[in-house]
């Protein structure tokens, strides 16, 4: 008996804590005892075919909520596996979502593997927030390798959802979904 | 390009913000500023110090939507052509909205001055906002201090489409204080953000209130930025007309913000009641002074214009229906459905009076049919009119309403054409094009100044009516080139669907959805216009909506530039294999699409990324947007074609070009930066992100120098792959194969169904089957990357890439023989993700003689504390069976297995996926045991 959808749910999809369901967690319970217990951070989905980067890895011990009007400090780590150079972090935020970092996000990549950076996250009103994330690496002959990172911030109980303006969107003929978009027309006769 | 002064709709709105002549008289060029460049002023706000002339001007520049802090300024020359020249200087760091340029500026002359970047707190909802980019064309002749705002960003947006800078001194500075109410020059005089009382402050009053109803615009619509109403009520200008809809969008405004202004005290409720009041002719509140009579009154339209002189004072009724229009005319108008024409009727008041009167080209100005009635519902039709009688030609309605206090609304018209004979067809053809937006390949950052236009290669266009029922279908030619035939006097609407299909010997399907709107299909959409009589040309130009600061407009090039890029790497194997067969392919790109993993359809995709069939492609603006960066459109649809027509064994993940990698995921990604520059003939790899799309990275694929060599490698594998394809020989790549054994390679038998698993192993042996004349130069190639094995097991190989556990290859494990070891490491991961990483999974070959049940112990002897050991056993890299019990520092599996030839895949589950504990290398003796 394979146990593999157990471990695809809750170890190769950490982000989404929440897709472990009842009955996977009991069939691997003394492990995800092991993982819950220990784990501190969240780390990206691993399964799909990505794009190449920098070569840097993006975990951090956020649950993806705040409450609207009190600041979180959250936790993230970059694993790097760069011999020399330096890592500077950089971010934007979504207008109502406010951060301040806690330290400089500036690493030389000689004096560790993995670099911790607390960033105070806090918005006034409900709604759904990115904080994104720009990870550069400049190698000791100049050269640069950058990979983006985000993290979602839900504030406050009500999880909003990205719309489309309704006017976009016409049913095809045959049924299908279309999204029109407005194009450059000349017309000669 | 002139506004047309006569356009009563303009006229309407002038009137409307005519304020000065409420408030008391303007000096025309405002008084003391609220941001003074440094050293103090007054009137425009000249810098102080220097005098200008031969040792330059000092100048300063005030970045106001509100006043926005942290944005930069440059100020450029303008040529004689009208045209953007050099640089003259920049400044940043704006502190409420004023930016002193440090140096003189020694120049004389016409200036562009540009400002981007930093925050403003909107003026209507409080609320702090990233300021849109805007810019101001000014006269640089003295110590200035330039004032840069949505309104000089009006004029500079009209004075481009007549591709001449200068035409804003011209003309569209005035052109645009005139519209907003304003005298003094646009580009010097300071809003008044205070709105102070003193009646000399009216023009910068006035200011100010133009600069809240766009915020107030930008709040009424959620769907539109500040930007993209600045280039919507420009675009609307374009034609000298301020559309109706516009019109009454700007009412709608002004309203809003009069009934949220406080009516106690607030010199700005007075300024709006000012404004409402000269537009409807009725002063509010009631306690207005101004006596003034309205002069409204009918034009040669019937239409009532507004007052436009000041506060009216008069209580009637005096607003003219309005928000109404016609759709549906009968089109054409047939021998078959003359006696039955109708026309349906949107938005009208109840209550009202509607008046039609019908025209035929064949009589004059004599109207053939007038009808009148009581409006009962604001949405009807007018049915049953007969027009058998009327000669065929062209036929046009017109249509007003008339309100109980005799108040006229505008006409609307609706066309169509009769013809009674038997309908020919006519040909519409066109051609399809998109913008491109290039990178610069030294750093990877879009280079939006670079656009240009690209034709739509092999993409459906349709010809629709007006209820989007397909008429005719056709594809674009390699030119973009389409030609449709459909049925003459019909409206018709051309549509290009973001897709490519392709039904002939070669055979593809190749669609552009929208993962956050119900994978919705994208499509460039025409307008709907009646064929006629005659063959008619219709281009479509999908653009990519960059604003010169941001996206102002819809994107409608993207889809069609990741089309693009997929019709030119589909195109090569099309070339070597007339006969291919591409399964179906669906790519999700959206405007969503961001870098945070979660809900796809909400747009958390994490990556741009191939999964479970299909490409996701990001489209975060001032994040990491994909839709132009052409090698990762290339490299995703690699796996696409490893996945769907040959085979991959990689296991995914995130990965880098110097990572020590799982063989096969560096086979597989390496593949994938190899076929991006194969694909577009173009070896330099580029990936833009960042704000304005700005920074980014390269690769040269023609790069053969790197840390990270061998078999584990994704930049050896391209370097291989890239140096097998291409002519350019250096080093020691002596090969020019083309993409024809490479192809073939991949789709050889041998290479689907091997005992093995996909590395760059697998891939060489089955090339030197290909070319077996060519093996020592192939020998070669691969030496050069430190890949020495041999086989399709990797025979041989002496690189372990510092992890000696690695090798060989692959162990061998013998059915009731002694047991091997396999280890699982960490050395060449990163820290808690070592998932894909090489060394962190082992590799064993089992042969089964024939159908035994067995048992398959994996158990510790070596390494970190904690072990959880697991495998998988594979055969031709299908996965078979997975043992992944949580068991301490073993596992054990029981089972059946037929005869054949089978890998284990060996692993410690707390390294690969785990690593809570920091483990840096667990080993295991693999025994396969007979049952």
């Amino acid at each position: 008996m394979t146990l593999f959808k157990a471990r695809q749910a809750c170890g190769f999809l950490l982000i989404s804590l929440a897709a472990c369901t009842q009955e996977n967690t009991s069939e691997t319970s003394s492990n995800m005892d092991i993982a819950e217990g220990e784990r501190t951070t969240v780390s990206p989905d691993n399964s799909a075919y990505q794009k190449p980067g920098a070569s840097v890895r993006f975990s951090h011990d956020f649950d993806g909520r705040l409450e609207p009007g009190q600041p979180e400090t959250i936790s993230l780590v970059f694993a790097e596996a760069y011999q020399a150079g330096s890592l500077s972090l950089s971010f934007t935020a979504d207008d109502g979502l406010e951060y301040s970092l806690i330290e400089a996000g500036v690493f030389d990549l000689q004096s560790a593997s993995r670099h911790g950076l607390d960033i105070e996250l806090s918005a006034l009103n409900p709604g759904r927030y990115y904080l994104r994330i720009f990870a550069e690496v400049i190698l000791p002959q100049g050269r640069p390798d950058r990979r983006v990172f985000g993290l979602v911030a839900e504030v406050g109980n009500e999880e909003s959802k990205t719309e489309v303006d309704s006017q976009t969107m016409e049913k095809d003929f045959r049924g299908g979904d279309l999204i029109t978009m407005p194009a450059e027309e000349t017309l000669k006769k | 390009m002139q506004i047309n002064p006569l356009n009563h709709r303009l006229l309407a709105l002038t009137g409307l913000f005519l304020l000065a002549s409420c408030g008391g008289s303007s000096s025309g060029s405002g008084g003391s500023g609220t941001n003074t460049p440094s050293g103090g002023g007054s009137g425009s706000n000249p810098p102080s110090g220097g005098s200008g002339g031969s040792t330059g001007y000092e100048v300063a520049a005030n970045f106001i939507k509100g006043p926005v802090s942290a944005g930069s300024c440059e100020v450029f020359e303008i040529d004689a052509d009208g045209i953007k020249g050099d640089s003259l200087g920049a400044a940043g760091n704006s502190v409420d909205g004023l930016v002193n340029f440090p140096s003189p500026i020694n120049y004389n002359g016409s200036v562009l001055i540009e400002c981007r970047g930093g925050t403003y707190r909107d003026e209507v909802t409080g609320i702090t906002l990233d300021s849109p980019g805007m810019r101001a064309v000014s006269t640089l002749d003295s110590n200035k201090s330039f004032v840069v705002s949505p309104l000089t960003e009006l004029a500079v947006q009209l004075a481009e489409f007549e591709n001449d800078l200068d035409s804003a001194l011209t003309t569209h500075n005035s052109t645009i204080a005139d519209l907003f109410g304003i005298q003094g020059d646009i580009t010097v005089m300071l809003p008044n953000v205070s709105l102070e009382t003193d009646v000399e402050e009216a023009d910068r009053n006035q200011y100010f209130l133009a600069l809240t109803l766009i915020s107030q615009l930008d709040a009424s619509n959620s769907s539109a930025s500040v930007g993209e109403i600045i280039s919507g009520i420009a675009s609307d200008l374009e034609d000298g007309d301020l559309s109706i809809a516009r019109s009454d969008e700007i009412i709608a405004a002004l309203e809003t913000l009069s009934a949220d202004a406080d009516s106690s005290s607030s010199q700005f409720y007075n300024y709006l009641q000012s404004a409402l009041a000269d537009y409807y002719g009725s002063e509010q509140p009631s306690d207005a002074t101004d006596d003034n009579s309205s002069d409204n009154g009918d034009d040669s339209n019937g239409v009532v214009t507004p007052d436009n002189n000041d506060g009216g004072g008069v209580a009637d009724d005096l607003s003219a229906p309005i928000g109404y229009s016609l759709s549906g005319l009968t089109s054409p108008i047939t021998a078959e459905n003359q006696e039955n024409v109708g026309f349906n009727v949107v938005g009208a008041e109840p209550g009202t009076i509607y008046s039609y009167s019908i025209y035929s080209s064949g009589n004059g100005d004599t109207a053939l049919m007038q009808g009148t009635d009581s409006v009962i519902s604001s949405d009807f039709s007018i049915t049953g009119l007969d027009l058998s009688g009327v000669e065929d030609g062209l036929i046009e309605v017109e249509f007003y309403l008339t309100d109980a206090a005799s108040n006229v609304g505008g006409v609307v018209t609706e066309r169509t054409t009769k013809y009674t004979g038997v309908l020919g067809n006519v040909i519409i053809s066109g051609t399809v094009t998109f913008d491109r937006v290039p990178a610069d390949t030294t750093t990877g950052a879009l280079d939006y100044d670079n656009t240009y236009v690209e034709p739509a290669r092999g993409v459906t266009v349709e010809a629709v009516n007006s209820s989007g029922v397909e008429l005719a279908s056709t594809v674009t030619d390699a030119s973009g080139n389409y030609s449709l035939e459909v049925t003459e006097y019909t409206d018709v609407r051309i549509r290009v669907l973001a897709e490519m299909i392709n039904n002939q010997t070669a055979s593809w399907d190749v669609s552009i959805r929208d993962n956050t709107s119900a994978n919705a299909m994208y499509v460039l959409q025409g307008g709907l216009i009646n064929t006629e009589s005659s063959n008619s040309i219709r281009d479509l130009h999908a653009a990519s909506g960059w604003g010169g600061f941001e996206y102002t407009g819809t994107r409608s090039a993207a889809p069609f530039a990741i089309l693009d890029n997929i019709y030119s790497v589909m195109a090569k194997f099309v070339s070597i294999d007339g006969d291919i067969d591409f399964p179906a392919l669906d790519i999700f790109w959206s405007i969503n699409n961001n870098t945070a993993d979660g809900s796809i359809s909400i747009g958390d995709i994490g990556s741009s990324r191939y999964s479970n069939g299909a490409i996701y492609l990001l489209g975060d603006e001032d994040g990491d947007t994909d839709e132009y960066d052409d090698h990762v459109v290339v490299h995703e649809w690699g796996h696409y074609f490893e996945d769907k027509l040959s085979r991959s064994d990689s296991i995914g993940g995130p990965h880098a070009f110097d990572d020590l990698l799982d063989m096969r995921v560096a086979f597989s990604e390496g593949w994938g930066n190899a076929l991006s520059a194969i694909g577009l003939d173009h070896p330099v790899y580029f990936d833009s992100s960042g704000v304005y799309q700005g920074f980014g990275f390269t690769i040269d694929l023609e790069e053969n120098d790197f840390p990270t060599k061998g078999w584990y490698s994704e930049s050896s594998v391209q370097s291989i792959i890239y140096d097998l394809y291409d002519s350019d020989n250096d080093g020691s790549d002596t090969l020019e194969l083309g993409l024809l054994p490479i192809y073939q390679t991949l789709l050889d038998p041998g290479y689907i169904n091997s005992d093995y698993l996909t590395s760059v192993f697998l891939f060489l042996d089955m090339l030197r089957i290909k070319v077996p004349s060519l093996s020592t130069n192939i020998d070669s190639l691969a030496l050069s990357q430190a890949v020495y094995g041999i086989g399709q097991d990797g025979a041989g190989e002496i690189n372990d890439g510092g992890i000696v556990a690695t090798l060989p290859v692959y162990k061998t494990v013998t059915v009731d023989g002694a047991s091997v070891e396999l280890c699982s490491s960490a050395e060449a991961g990163f820290a808690q993700d070592n998932y894909n990483s090489h060394g962190a999974r082992d590799f064993a070959y089992l042969k089964i003689a024939f159908n035994q049940n067995l048992e398959i112990d994996v158990s510790k002897v070596s390494g970190s504390s904690g072990s959880d050991p697991d495998f998988i056993i594979y055969t031709q890299g299908s996965e078979r069976f997975r043992s992944e019990e949580a068991g301490l520092d073993q596992e054990t599996w029981n089972g059946s297995l037929t005869a054949g030839n089978y890998i284990l895949e060996v692993y410690d589950w707390e390294i690969t996926d785990n690593d809570v504990s920091g483990s840096q290398a667990s080993c295991f003796d693999l025994s396969v045991t007979s049952e």
